[in-house]
């Protein structure tokens, strides 16, 4: 199933933002972070369509998976 | 510590010792005080009863770092209620070292002239302002820095502070040649037209240094808390606000379903990309601008930046996230050159970029600009100086353009226009708009830093968040501590009460801190339950209880019994 991952911020400098990966079996958010090679403690927020997640949660098929790095609001 | 009376009807000044009463507070928390004690609650916020008070947090101008915001506060004329507002720059440091706690402008002149005021160590004096009524802030900070100096600090007002507009501010200056720090909301800038007041000029060159009862403690617990600013990963050199400055959030605020697009109809824009901090700090890089620099003197974060166009002239500095979703995706513009423009040009009227974005919002939805058109949307805003009555209703504000216009769909509460979270989608702020003394005030209790506590679309849980954040905010505005700068005492707040005992020797606890906070809003929200203010007032507009906002479809529905008992176990 193809996932559409966007990494923002300071994640992962110098790789590409956007991405489309293709997992062949259910994972969770926590293992597509690794399978991206992103520690996935740097990561303060994460989204799939739209609704914040945890690393935990399983990716469903075909959604954007969003990383963000830890923010603070103004 | 002392207290500078300024009698605008007599154009005297005097100084005063500070009450005892007065020893424990500063900033917002002085305010809230001297505004219950002294102001008629239901007076014309634009008339001689109502006072503009001006008074650094309780750490200004002791080096604590990120600590040296000014507090400006009156009864506001956009909410009829208590407002602060506080800005970046110099001015809070500058009046810390001079050991004043405030400066509280009072009365009305008899003749319509505008005044500077001048403020030294030992002195300060009135004096007539002359050529500078009419200018915008820009000219107006860089003809009273070439006749004070480069090192003094200038707070003034632009054009619409002077034409009374409800959605004027007040412009500080910063470090180096910044000109642009401003005290933004409420229209207090309103406020200080009113009592003929155009700048406030004061001297550094002769600021000292303030004295210490523990200056151990002082230092321990500063350099704790600057190390702990340090180590954090959202502000320090790593960090994505000290990278991308309050930008850093387009993207997430974005992908949650909460920045305001094409006047709140949408929380998704589709050129947020365009607006991201990752994107402006690329375009600032290239062209030759200035990231990552500071406001205020010791600030370990700097967040600020200088915009610049393709030759690398400067256009504004800094450009910050709310600006970019007020002015912006708001607007329907994805072009950061674009917002930075209407930006300037805010900043030189002296108004509020939110309040403005609002009401540009409004008046696209009621026909007189275009979703995504520049030209048409400048040319509106252009009005504002031209004093046209298009111009004049928005620099009113969003309420009064949307009353005027006939629009229904008007992102406010208590009069004053929604900051850069929509908040069907991240309901903890709406219920800090709808419950804060302050009206629409993303800066009273900003829920997007605690959406790992609380899921920003359910019910659950929001009304107790909100009243948490609500009372660190009121430490923060009474310290003069940056917003950014509050996870080390939140985590520990032993840290700030070390701070609070090291500069003043109160001996106090975190149960007096916490206590203090909790003050801070029982005196606002007295105030403006005698100003008249009721719990209709601060609700979220009709509209968006029951318009669904994309892409999730919500809508506000904290029921009102959350909102009513938010303040119960205050």
């Amino acid at each position: 199933m193809a996932v559409d991952i966007e990494l923002f911020g300071q994640l992962l400098p110098g790789t590409p933002r956007r991405r489309v990966l293709d997992l062949k079996r259910p994972v969770t958010v926590r293992e597509t972070a690794h399978l991206l090679g992103l520690n996935p403690d740097d990561a303060g927020l994460v989204t799939i369509n739209g609704v914040q997640r945890e690393m935990e949660d399983v990716v469903p098929p075909h959604c954007r998976l969003c990383f963000f790095p830890y923010m603070t609001g103004g | 510590m002392k207290l500078l009376r300024v009698d605008m009807n007599e154009l005297q000044v005097k100084w005063e010792p500070l009450p005892v009463v007065y020893n424990h507070l500063g900033g917002r928390a002085l305010i809230a005080k001297l505004l219950l004690e002294e102001i008629p609650p239901r007076c014309d916020a634009l008339g001689p009863h109502n006072k503009l008070i001006v008074a650094p947090g309780l750490l200004g101008g002791s080096g604590v770092p990120a600590a040296g915001r000014l507090s400006i506060g009156a009864k506001s004329p956009l909410t009829g209620g208590v407002k602060e507002a506080n800005a970046g720059g110099t001015a809070g440091d500058a009046l810390g070292k001079l050991e004043l706690k405030a400066v509280v402008v009072e009365g009305q002149p008899s003749k319509k002239e505008l005044n500077i005021l001048y403020v030294t160590p030992g002195s300060a004096q009135l004096l007539p302002a002359g050529s500078l009524s009419g200018l915008g802030t820009y000219a107006t900070t860089d003809r009273l820095k070439g006749q004070y100096g480069p090192d003094c600090t200038v707070i003034s007002i632009g054009q619409a502070g002077e034409y009374l507009l409800t959605g004027a501010d007040i412009a500080c200056t910063g470090e180096g040649d910044q000109r642009s720090n401003h005290a933004a909301r409420g229209g207090l800038g309103a406020v200080m037209g009113s009592k003929g007041l155009k700048a406030i000029v004061i001297d550094k060159a002769e600021a000292r240094s303030v004295t210490f009862a523990d200056p151990s403690l002082f230092r321990g617990a500063v350099k704790r808390f600057a190390q702990e600013l340090v180590n954090d990963p959202k502000l320090g050199p790593k960090g994505g606000t000290h990278l991308y400055g309050t930008a850093a959030i387009t993207g997430a605020v974005n992908e949650i379903g909460s920045l305001p697009t094409r006047n709140f109809s949408s929380g998704n824009f589709e050129q947020a990309a365009n607006l991201r901090g990752e994107h402006m700090r690329e375009i600032i890089l290239a062209r030759g601008g200035r990231i990552g620099t500071r406001c205020m003197p010791g600030c370990v974060i700097a967040c600020r930046n200088l915009y610049v166009d393709e030759a690398g002239v400067p256009i504004v500095g800094t450009l910050q996230y709310e600006t970019i979703a007020l002015l912006g995706s708001n607007l329907g513009l994805g072009n950061l050159d674009d917002v930075a423009r209407l930006n300037y040009v805010c900043n030189d009227f002296g108004l509020d970029t939110i309040e403005t974005g609002a009401a540009l919002g409004v008046a696209i939805e009621a026909g007189f600009a275009r979703y995504g058109d520049f030209e048409s949307i400048a040319g509106v805003l252009r009005q504002v100086s031209e004093g046209t009555a298009l111009g004049r209703l928005i620099g009113c504000g969003a309420v009064v353009t949307g009353r005027v216009l006939g629009i229904r769909r008007v992102p406010a509460t208590l009069g004053q226009a929604m900051p850069g979270y929509d908040p069907r989608s991240l309901k903890g702020n709406g219920v800090t708009y709808a419950t804060s003394p302050m009206g629409a005030d993303h800066t009273a209790g900003n829920a997007f830093g605690a959406r790992n506590q609380v899921n920003p679309l359910a019910v659950l849980g929001q009304r107790e968040l909100s009243l948490k954040l609500q009372i660190i905010s009121a430490m923060l505005d009474s310290t003069g501590l940056c917003l950014f700068a509050r996870p080390p005492v939140i985590a520990d707040p032993q840290l700030m009460v070390d701070m609070l005992n090291g500069r003043y020797g109160w001996g106090w606890t975190n149960a007096d801190l916490d206590q203090a906070n909790r003050e801070v809003l029982r005196n606002e929200l007295e105030f403006n339950r005698k100003a008249g203010v009721t719990a209709a007032d601060y609700r979220i507009p009709e509209y968006m209880r029951e318009e669904p906002l994309a892409p999730h479809q919500v809508t506000f529905d904290v029921p009102d019994s959350d909102l009513d008992s938010v303040f119960t176990s205050l």
